[in-house]
């Protein structure tokens, strides 16, 4: 359960209190969905808050922030789409404030009190508040609209990455960004995909993948886990999905891919990662295996077989694989592409330093 | 899921379905848990807390069991409390399910049965008549979607309304000495027999009524199927023996299959309290109420199964986005448990760190404020313990905030709440420490259980299976004795079955057995199986609980490998008699893990028999080693003392082969003397009855008609080696068997020859009797 947090007014924890559970309980999954959740509910936070400063809004949204993350600690999403939203808020309010208070010198904000200027600010936002909300909420419903359209917007990337007679290979097929990328590329070309089936969490997530691209005509060829490194001398591009992307340019993604783009990098293969803007994160995954979710032991053994069950030592069933910066060659984002070590700065355009710590 | 229903129905049934399925939205699902679990095993524990607050990785299983219904998206919870109702009470008040669920505590201190428990809940009327409730039986620990059990029971309802409960069955699992054999039309999921099958005593048939088969109105629907407990090895039944009669064209079929679990959870329609209320002496609702109303034909009532788990569950909802979405469906990766003796509970407890159970896991945070954190090999540590350098965690092990491991210690497989102390050189293996524990240097648990604030000193040792109850203190270097109980108070006896009886003060100083050592606290409780005394009357025996039974209650324990403790030989199952056409009366299956029927295991019996005396005889051991290795032999071959083939046929038989015939009344005589004298305590260390030894020697001089003449010599040799004594061989005189009553026709004419022989040997020593006595009434 969540800690009850005193600054976190009563109707704001009824709001939270469920949605923490059901993050806790993996009622909600993807990391799409994920997002759209926490947008959702920032949203409902944000028109059920009252508040006089912009800056109580901030902290209401810090500290909502810190108990959404803390449900699932290992989910990289949530805490990216608080600090979006609190980039936007910070925004709003520069945006309010440098309209308001005309242009003024340096050396005399230095001279005037502090007491004076804040007494300006809570007078001007006071009068703009309900358009300040409206302005949030607004803005926030801009990012819901950027997260669900994210697929939309690969399209020209991917007829300029993608060639004809060429064999792609692809080990998140739970990913439907590298779906929708792969089917905007057969509008142009012709290729041949390989999918791994990823046991044993994607092993279903697979077979649809497959399904769906062979709809859409695309020669698709479903491969075991086991053989990538054979297949890997004919493949020409490595496509994978990333759950999300850090500022130093390595990312997330599902357990099994880290072998893939070593295999690849072994025959120089390129790898490109598919990601929307909402994945990159402006943290640096300092602590690696603390980020890797461990999973249902049932998936990899199923329960029923309970000789086995009872007489494993250890049955691990790890969720994700952080991928090193140095194993992928370009993002593929909604916004174009770009090298790794070029992720730290579409990161700072996009947040505020000072929310990267929420503590 | 009803497995493969008739296509014809399922228009019909869809729509059914759906007009529940809106009433099930309007009516919210009622779940009833009964937190008493009307036994006591748990009790060293359950002193001063009931047995759903024990805690399980730090958390009261009362908080899993709900937590399990949240994730079922079931809000209205209904808690049967007996004892410890206000600690229940605030429990729920202080937990976080106060909020997101409408529990409700109903307490009756005087219900002692679950039947009991049900027909109070009827007369209080608050369940909701218009949805089926579920029924947990006791505390469970699993992350399926409960309430499309509901569902699937109101699909099998919409079809056969007379379904009034449904049991919910899971697949696979683990060997339990509480496995139930089913009988159960695949084609409609109806059950039709339930039967307790304890692992001991081994029963190695059971039953089933051919009326089952038989008087089927549709015998073409009729698919039976045998399910039977989770076994070391899968059943080896043969191919199934199809019905042919003229009169029923299309063949049934019979088949079996091993590995279903009784999940005690039920689906149950508002008629079942309203049956149990009619049926007031119903108590157990498996042995009673499954049992009374399959049998009441005039009822016409059914019972359900739904399987939960297993693979092939999944394929079949697919097509259920629904429940896929949320996560929760049935099929791989899914769990479902109960807690039902400390054996579950050390299973379940490391399933959970295993994350079979998952989300459901320590470092979920769903169930606690904690922290954990997950390490390498599945070991988990709470933020802010200490751990010393050389303190070695090995897998599946929890360790609790605010605990602190000294050097050296070993800690594996197990869970340590907060709160503790562990000295150094300490290992503890397989084992469950509650909170506030201390345990001083150089100690060594072994899967065990250890209570609230316990404090066990230096150099104690703790054997396999022992219970500490709260509060207990070990005294320095003491040993605490495998699967011995130990409590702060004195055991107390009561005559009612309950673990969460309040300990009433009275302390009963014959029972009251004080722990050793100058420091220690605690009263080492009597062992569980000796507190009940079985009767050996077989209507009384049907009554008691078959897994209630001291030899299966003991497998019930933690720490007892069920691999070891039962011998679980090779037989494969047959199907003895087809019942085909009328004069069959039932159909007799023999199961199997068990022991070897028939003549075959009893020759092999004697063989060994042989051969273990002859070596005993030839390497002139002692009496009592070669008893103890005849009684090993007899244990481990099931075989008993009497009887054709049994222990004591064996030594007669191997004793009169000692015995040369051929040369002579002298001779035989002496040699029968010497014989007796040195092996008769054999058959007197089997236990036998010394009437039915002379008894066998009398049959066996019939089967072996040169022994025949001897007979009177055997008799005195019997005598005088202290065999048996004068008032036996009176006894034997005096009972019809030894004139050949109930033998084979044809062979009393021997028996009565050899007891006329015994006639003469038998006034001779009534004469020498009467004078012995005659001489020391002279003496005296």
């Amino acid at each position: 359960m969540s800690t009850p947090d005193v600054a976190i007014g009563p109707e704001i924890q009824k709001l939270v209190d469920p949605f923490v559970l059901k993050l806790k309980r993996h009622q909600i999954e993807g990391d799409r969905e994920i997002a759209l959740a926490v947008a959702q509910l920032l949203m409902r936070v944000i028109s059920a808050a009252r508040w006089s400063d912009p800056h109580d809004l901030i902290d209401l949204i810090r500290k909502t922030g810190k108990v959404i993350i803390g449900a699932r600690s290992k989910e990289i999403i949530t805490g990216n789409i608080i600090r979006r939203v609190l980039a936007l808020i910070r925004d709003e309010i520069e945006t309010d404030n440098s309209e308001s208070t005309p242009m003024m010198s340096s050396m005399f904000s230095l001279l005037s009190t502090n007491l004076n200027k804040k007494l300006a600010v809570s007078q001007v936002s006071k009068k703009q508040n309900s358009d300040l909300r409206s302005i949030i909420i607004h803005g926030i419903r801009d990012l819901v609209d950027e997260i669900s359209a994210v697929n939309e917007n690969l399209e020209t990337m991917a007829w300029d990455l993608i060639h004809d007679n060429e064999i792609l290979l692809t080990p998140t097929p739970s990913s439907d960004t590298v779906l929708e990328f792969l089917i905007k590329a057969r509008a142009k070309r012709t290729f041949t995909v390989l999918v791994t089936e990823n046991y044993p969490n994607d092993i279903k997530k697979a077979h649809k993948f497959v399904k769906a691209l062979v709809d859409n005509k695309i020669d698709t060829i479903l491969v075991p886990d086991s053989t990538t490194f054979a297949v890997m001398s004919r493949v020409g591009k490595v496509i994978v999905g990333s759950k999300s992307v850090f500022a130093n340019g390595g990312c997330m993604s599902n357990s099994g891919v880290a072998n893939v783009v070593e295999c690849a990098k072994e025959h120089k293969t390129p790898v490109f990662a598919v990601a929307g803007l909402y994945k990159l994160s402006p943290l640096y995954p300092f602590s690696r295996n603390d980020l890797i979710e461990v999973g249902n032991s049932g998936q990899v053994l199923n329960y029923d077989d309970f000789k086995l069950v009872d007489n494993v030592e250890l049955v691990s069933n790890q969720l994700d694989d952080y991928i090193p910066p140095e194993n992928i060659d370009i993002y593929i984002t909604n916004i174009g592409g770009f090298a790794p070590s070029f992720i730290y700065r579409i990161v700072l355009d996009n947040y505020k330093t000072e929310d990267n710590n929420l503590e | 899921m009803p497995p493969k229903k008739g296509a014809k129905h399922d228009h019909k049934q869809s729509n059914a379905a759906a007009h529940d399925l809106e009433s099930a939205e309007q009516d919210p699902l009622q779940a009833v848990i009964l937190a008493d679990s009307f036994n006591r095993r748990f009790d060293v524990l359950c002193v001063d807390k009931p047995r759903c607050l024990l805690p399980m990785l730090g958390v009261p299983l009362l908080a899993w069991t709900l937590e399990s219904l949240s994730l079922s998206n079931i809000t209205e919870v209904i808690i049967f409390c007996t004892a410890h109702a206000d600690a229940i009470r605030e429990y729920v008040a202080s937990s976080p399910y106060s909020k997101s669920l409408n529990v409700q505590c109903v307490s009756d201190s005087l219900s002692r049965s679950a039947g009991d428990a049900l027909r109070k809940l009827d007369s209080m009327q608050i369940i909701n008549p218009k949805v089926p409730f579920l029924l947990l039986h006791s505390p469970i620990v699993g992350n399926v979607d409960l309430s499309q059990l509901v569902k699937q029971h109101q699909a099998l309802r919409s079809i056969d309304p007379n379904v009034i409960m449904s049991v919910g069955v899971g697949i696979g699992g683990r060997r339990h000495p509480e496995s139930p054999i089913m009988v159960v039309n695949t084609k409609s999921s109806h059950l039709l027999q339930y039967t307790p099958h304890p692992i001991l005593p081994h029963e190695s048939r059971f039953r089933l009524p051919a009326s089952l088969i038989l008087d089927s109105a549709t015998p073409h629907s009729l698919a039976l199927e045998i399910w039977s407990g989770p076994s070391t090895r899968s059943y080896a039944f043969p191919p199934a023996p199809t019905l042919d009669s003229p009169h029923q064209p299309t063949a049934s079929s019979l088949a079996s299959a091993g590995g279903y679990r009784d999940l005690g959870i039920d689906v149950c329609e508002a008629d079942v309290p309203a049956q149990l209320t009619e049926n007031f002496d119903w108590n157990d609702l498996r042995r009673h109420l499954v049992r009374g109303v399959l049998q009441a034909d005039l009822l016409g009532k059914k019972i359900a199964v739904i399987k939960v788990g297993g693979k092939d569950i999944e394929s079949d909802h697919t097509g259920a986005e629904g429940s896929k979405k949320s996560g929760i469906g049935m099929g791989r990766g899914r769990y479902v448990e109960r807690v039902r003796d400390t054996r579950t509970y050390a299973d379940i407890t490391r399933d959970i760190l295993r994350r079979w159970a998952f989300p459901l896991v320590p470092d979920s945070g769903i169930l606690t404020k904690v922290d954990y954190e997950l390490r390498r090999g599945g070991v988990y540590v709470a933020n802010g313990v200490t751990l010393a350098r050389t303190a070695q965690v090995y897998g599946a092990s929890l360790i609790g905030p605010k605990t602190s491991l000294a050097s050296n210690t070993y800690i594996k497989n197990s869970t340590i709440g907060s709160n503790c102390h562990i000295s150094s050189h300490t290992r503890v293996s397989g084992s469950f420490i509650f909170e506030n524990v201390r345990i001083g240097k150089g100690c060594t648990l072994s899967t065990c259980i250890i209570g609230e604030g316990v404090i066990i000193e230096e150099g104690v040792v703790i054997g396999r299976g022992a219970l500490l109850g709260d509060g207990v203190r070990i005294g320095r270097g003491q040993v605490v004795q495998p699967f011995a109980r130990v409590g702060r108070t004195p055991f107390v006896k009561d005559e009612e079955d309950s673990d969460e009886e309040e300990g009433s003060i009275g302390i009963q100083e014959a029972d009251a057995q004080k722990l050793e050592g100058a420091t220690s606290i605690g009263y080492i409780w009597p062992a569980d199986d000796m507190d009940e005394t079985l009767s050996d009357d077989e209507d009384e025996r049907e009554l008691l609980d078959p897994y209630e039974h001291p030899d299966n209650k003991r497998l019930l324990q933690l720490g007892r490998d069920l691999d070891d403790d039962v011998s679980d030989t090779d037989s494969t199952c047959s199907t003895l008699s087809h019942a085909s056409s009328s004069q069959a009366s039932s159909v007799s299956l023999a199961s199997s893990t068990g022991i070897p029927l028939g003549v075959a295991s009893a020759a092999d019996f004697h063989v060994e028999a042989r051969l273990t005396l002859e070596r005993n005889v030839s390497e002139n051991h002692s009496v009592s080693d070669t008893i103890l290795e005849l009684k090993t032999l007899m244990l481990s071959s099931n075989v008993g003392i009497s009887g054709p083939g049994g222990g004591r046929e064996a030594v007669v038989a191997f004793l009169m082969g000692l015995i040369d015939v051929a040369k002579g009344a002298k001779e035989v005589k002496v040699k029968s003397e010497q014989v007796w004298t040195k092996w008769g305590g054999v058959l007197a260390g089997l236990n036998a009855p010394p009437v039915d030894s002379i008894l066998e020697v009398q049959r066996y001089c019939v089967q072996h008609p040169a022994y025949g003449p001897f007979f009177h010599f055997f008799l005195n040799a019997l005598y005088t080696a202290d065999v048996v004594e004068s008032s036996h061989v009176i006894g034997w005189y005096r009972s019809e068997a030894a004139r050949g009553r109930g033998e084979p026709e044809g062979t009393e004419d021997e028996w009565k020859a050899l007891w006329e022989r015994g006639r003469m040997f038998v006034t001779a020593m009534m004469e020498a009797e009467d004078s012995d006595e005659e001489e020391s009434d002279d003496d005296e």
